[in-house]
């Protein structure tokens, strides 16, 4: 068993919120710097720039499994991870046929590129992907489970589209397999949301909008055999002597 | 009616002033971004108690000149800035959402 890093929510610059510079090599470059061997590329209703990313991450011996942010009716986002791109691609289609057809402004919220391994800029997505797509949240996390994939609610801690923020205090019967808390806490913080969402697994990830966002101090150590879907899925799970590692301890160096 | 009709009406605290003598078409009320994204219309004044800095560029994106915070919400820094930049007034009410619209349909705003 080994210590890995894991860092399950990333965009690119098919989000309008992310910044140019989150390109394919960039992306994967920046997480060999930093020692992540484990990454999901979620951009915001659409799986279009996962394939570039698993492609780019080959080469360096990062693993980059594709995933989908969606966002819900009730503005809640929810992470999708899946084991293969056809799955995500599926699940993006599907996110896709349920989203309002309002063009993007890329003066306001800035451009939607779809690129290659190389960063070429393959299209340009017209429609508005930070949108809630019609379905409520536990719709989605259905569907996000029904196509085979892992499903997490990001960022708990944060005052917007959260489901925390929207809806107020978690079910305890969630259909979740993780929590995602932001990097933004204290140590302390963070135990206090650990008493108060005692039945899931949480994880930490960066959200990364920009490539400074990505860091190790952002991300998750895990026990795994391999940077896998099938061994992140034994983690979350706590099975057969995998586990996530509490991302919030001091001075973790987990290098081997 | 004109924004500046508004002020002159209802006790608000103004952080941003837009165009004051902008004519309002309507009202949408709303605290979800994209329920707004799809029901608001231009010209509208949006009344909320979110307020997150996206608020001011769904009002961009919608043409809504005027937002007013219910509730006694105090908006973030990083919103009355994009407001600004924008061009698009900023006000809070201590009054709630329910009846801040009734004060807005006495005054003749009705759609």
């Amino acid at each position: 068993m080994h210590p890995l890093w894991a860092d399950l929510h990333i965009h690119t610059v098919l989000s309008p919120c992310a910044e140019l510079e989150m390109g394919a090599p960039d992306i994967i470059e920046r997480c060999r710097q930093e020692e992540i061997d484990l990454i999901a590329i979620t951009d915001h209703n659409s799986a279009r720039n996962a394939k570039a990313l698993i492609e780019a991450g080959k080469l360096a011996g990062i693993t980059v499994l594709p995933g989908v942010e969606v966002q819900s009716r009730e503005d809640i986002h929810v992470v999708c991870i899946f084991p293969e791109i056809e799955k995500a691609l599926s699940f993006g289609e599907w996110a896709w046929g349920l989203l309002p057809r309002i063009p993007n402004r890329p003066d306001i919220f800035g451009m939607q590129l779809v690129i290659d391994a190389q960063n070429n800029i393959i299209d340009e997505v017209e429609i508005l992907l930070v949108q809630g797509i019609e379905a409520a949240v536990d719709e989605i996390i259905r569907k996000g489970h029904s196509m085979g994939g892992l499903v997490i609610l990001p960022h708990l801690d944060r005052p917007s589209f959260s489901y925390t923020a929207v809806l107020g205090i978690l079910p305890e019967d969630i259909e979740a397999d993780a929590l995602e808390l932001s990097c933004r806490l204290s140590e302390g913080e963070a135990e206090a949301w650990k008493k108060k969402l005692p039945n899931l697994p949480i994880i930490r990830s960066s959200d990364a909008h920009r490539l400074c966002d990505i860091k190790r101090k952002c991300a998750t150590p895990i026990l795994a055999d391999a940077p896998t879907f099938d061994e992140l899925c034994l983690a979350l799970n706590g099975e057969r002597g995998r586990a996530v590692l509490w991302p919030w301890v001091l001075d973790i160096d987990l290098r081997i | 009616m004109k924004i500046s009709e508004v002020f002159r009406s209802l006790d608000l605290e103004i952080h941003v002033e837009g165009d004051l003598g902008r004519a309002l078409s309507g009202g949408v009320v709303g605290d979800l971004l994209s329920f707004v994204m799809k029901v608001a219309g231009e010209g509208n004044i949006w009344i909320t108690v979110q307020n997150h800095v996206n608020v001011a560029a769904v009002a961009v994106l919608k043409e809504i000149p005027f937002i007013l915070l219910a509730s006694g919400r105090v908006p973030s820094p990083e919103l009355v800035d994009r407001c600004r930049q924008e061009g698009i007034t900023l006000a809070a009410s201590a009054l709630d959402a329910y009846p801040l619209c009734g004060k807005l349909y006495e005054l003749g705003l009705k759609d």
